[in-house]
């Protein structure tokens, strides 16, 4: 039973992924932090991942009952700072109370100015060692890698056993361009300077960051029982960056990206967070059919559709607000307004922005899953 | 002599803070250089507003102005380049995020306002304190997780109870902050970005005046 249920949702989402008109706009929610709060799991515990922390994330799914799930386990601090996001973090149980959010310093920068020549020198890969000396800070620098190893290894685990239960993961593997990798080891402020003060040096050194972290992704990608990466990206975004700037230091980097993840025979969902609305055009570059657009809420997503219809499948974008502080109808009004609108001739997976706050109302995650069946089946 | 004006606002670093030293060596009024400054600063928040400057833009600019400032203070010997209207701004309690209330502080200091910068994680009483020590009639609360909602709200309470509210005008701003989390959170006003964050915060303070 959960098997063929499974084979329906999947069927479900991949027609709407790929531009197609399925039986009925699918649901797919990124319930990470809200699981562990709303079992009863502390996020300290939960931030290191596990079985239980699947779990919870599996009885969480069971309860709201989405067509799919965004990624099957929670992303593991050592994901995040060595494949993401590259500062030091305040952890729940030790920086921060048993059940906060973790949190990211960017105070000061773990990449030094000279640390491009050695990027642009040696790769991503070989600069590592120095992030980890710099950011990781709960465990001995010897296990990392070996930890990183099993982290991986229990990724197609997790997509058997969420398989199992009758929900499809979206995304296999979570990775960022150079220039967010970059942003974040930098501090956003001194990086936006190095890009009036060093242009040259921050372009060379994603070049030469690029292939490491192609390489590295795949590697996971390929036995992750997923077939799609999950390409995040915020401070990339028109909201920040001008055009020129992100046609000088962004999209060239992304856009590689892409299309070598799309030779490699995966699939793309560009996770963006914040207001890419101005970057939209830029997009039609992407193959056609093969890349998904999550956005947050911040993004024009009826702008997107207008633009990128076609193009590109849009997946969201309740926004966490709207999440947390909002009431069902308000989410039920708004997720028939996306259906209707976005969700016009398919191509549209119903979501929230970004992933579903640890604080949301649960009446109001309900409220989106309850919203595709009552607006979103086709031909009624 | 030259103009610091149009090197601002084409955010030529190099050009730019080489004639501010330039100009002070050759005894020029560092009061002039500071207007011009702003001037360049005014035209900046300008572009912002038509979407041909963006954050990044700013930030370059600002930088820039402060890097000028630390220059040309040494040289002001007391001389009155205008008392600005005082803010108290701060990330809140259980909040580490600095780098949106920082973008806030350096526009509105190239604004004229003085910045009262408590920091990140900022407990309410610490709101409390500095309101009461510095008199800034002008608050700026900064978040960017959803859970700090109820923390923004719970700093409005404590300077309510400190009988401060009716003396205060608060702003809330950061990534997910909208309206909707003004209205929870009891404040007076919200901005999408820094330069409507100042906008309001010049409005506010011909209010509180």
């Amino acid at each position: 039973m959960s098997l063929e249920l499974y084979r329906e949702r999947l069927r479900r989402i991949e027609t709407a992924a790929h531009l197609g008109v399925p039986d009925r706009v699918p649901v797919v929610l990124f319930m990470d932090f809200f699981a562990a709060r709303h079992r009863g799991m502390k996020t300290s515990e939960f931030i290191w991942g596990g079985e239980p922390a699947r779990i919870v994330m599996q009885e969480t799914a069971e309860e709201f009952q989405p067509d799919g799930v965004l990624v099957g386990s929670p992303l593991h601090p050592l994901l995040m700072q060595l494949g993401a996001w590259p500062t030091k973090m305040s952890l729940p149980g030790r920086d921060l109370p048993d059940d906060a959010y973790w949190q990211f310093q960017e105070k000061e920068p773990t990449m030094l100015l000279e640390d491009y020549d050695f990027i642009i020198q040696h790769g991503w890969n070989a600069f590592l060692p120095k992030i980890i000396e710099r950011c990781v800070d709960y465990m001995p620098a010897p296990d990392v890698f070996p930890k990183l190893m099993a982290i991986n290894d229990q990724v197609p685990k997790d997509t058997e056993a969420w398989r199992q239960q009758g929900f499809p993961i979206f995304c296999g593997k979570a990775d960022v361009t150079p220039f967010e990798l970059f942003s974040a080891a930098r501090t956003m402020t001194q990086f936006y300077l190095d890009l009036y003060r060093y242009p040259q040096k921050v372009i060379d050194a994603m070049d030469a960051a690029l292939p490491d972290i192609l390489e590295v992704s795949m590697g996971v990608l390929k036995t992750s029982g997923v077939n799609r990466i999950f390409l995040g990206g915020t401070r990339e975004a028109g909201a920040f960056l001008s055009p020129k700037k992100y046609e000088q230091f962004c999209h060239p980097w992304r856009k590689q990206m892409v299309q070598a993840y799309v030779d490699a025979g995966f699939e793309v969902m560009l996770h963006l967070d914040q207001d890419w609305t101005l970057n939209l055009p830029y997009f039609k570059d992407f193959p056609a059919g093969k890349v998904s657009l999550h956005t947050d809420g911040f993004t024009d997503i009826f702008k997107a559709k207008e633009i990128l219809q076609g193009h590109i499948a849009l997946k969201g974008d309740v926004h966490p607000t709207m999440l947390t502080l909002g009431s069902p109808e308000e989410v039920d009004a708004y997720c028939e307004k996306l259906i209707r609108v976005v969700g016009k001739d398919g191509g549209f997976i119903l979501s929230q922005g970004c992933d579903v706050p640890m604080v949301a109302r649960p009446e109001n995650v309900h409220a989106i899953v309850e919203a595709a069946h009552k607006y979103g089946v086709y031909g009624k | 002599m030259g103009n610091l004006t149009p090197l601002l606002v084409d955010l030529q670093e190099g050009p730019f803070l080489a004639q501010v030293k330039e100009r002070l060596a050759t005894g020029d009024d560092p009061t002039q250089l500071i207007n011009e400054c702003r001037d360049g600063m005014e035209q900046i928040g300008k572009l912002f507003e038509t979407q041909e400057y963006f954050i990044s833009d700013l930030m370059m600019a600002a930088n820039m102005f402060s890097t000028a400032m630390e220059d040309i203070k040494p040289h002001l010997k007391g001389a009155n380049i205008g008392a600005g209207e005082k803010i108290v701004v701060g990330t809140v309690q259980g909040d580490i995020h600095d780098i949106g209330k920082n973008i806030l502080i350096a526009v509105l200091s190239c604004n004229g306002f003085e910045v009262i910068d408590l920091g990140v994680d900022v407990p309410p009483e610490r709101f409390v304190r500095a309101i009461q020590e510095s008199g800034a009639k002008l608050v700026g609360l900064s978040a960017l997780l959803t859970t700090s909602f109820l923390s923004l709200k719970h700093t409005v309470e404590v300077l309510d109870a400190a009988g401060l509210r009716p003396k205060v005008k608060i702003m809330v701003g950061g990534g997910p902050v909208n309206e909707q989390v003004r209205i929870f959170a009891g404040a007076d006003g919200t901005a999408r970005d820094a330069i409507g964050a100042v906008t309001l915060a010049k409005q506010f303070a011909r209010e509180v005046a």
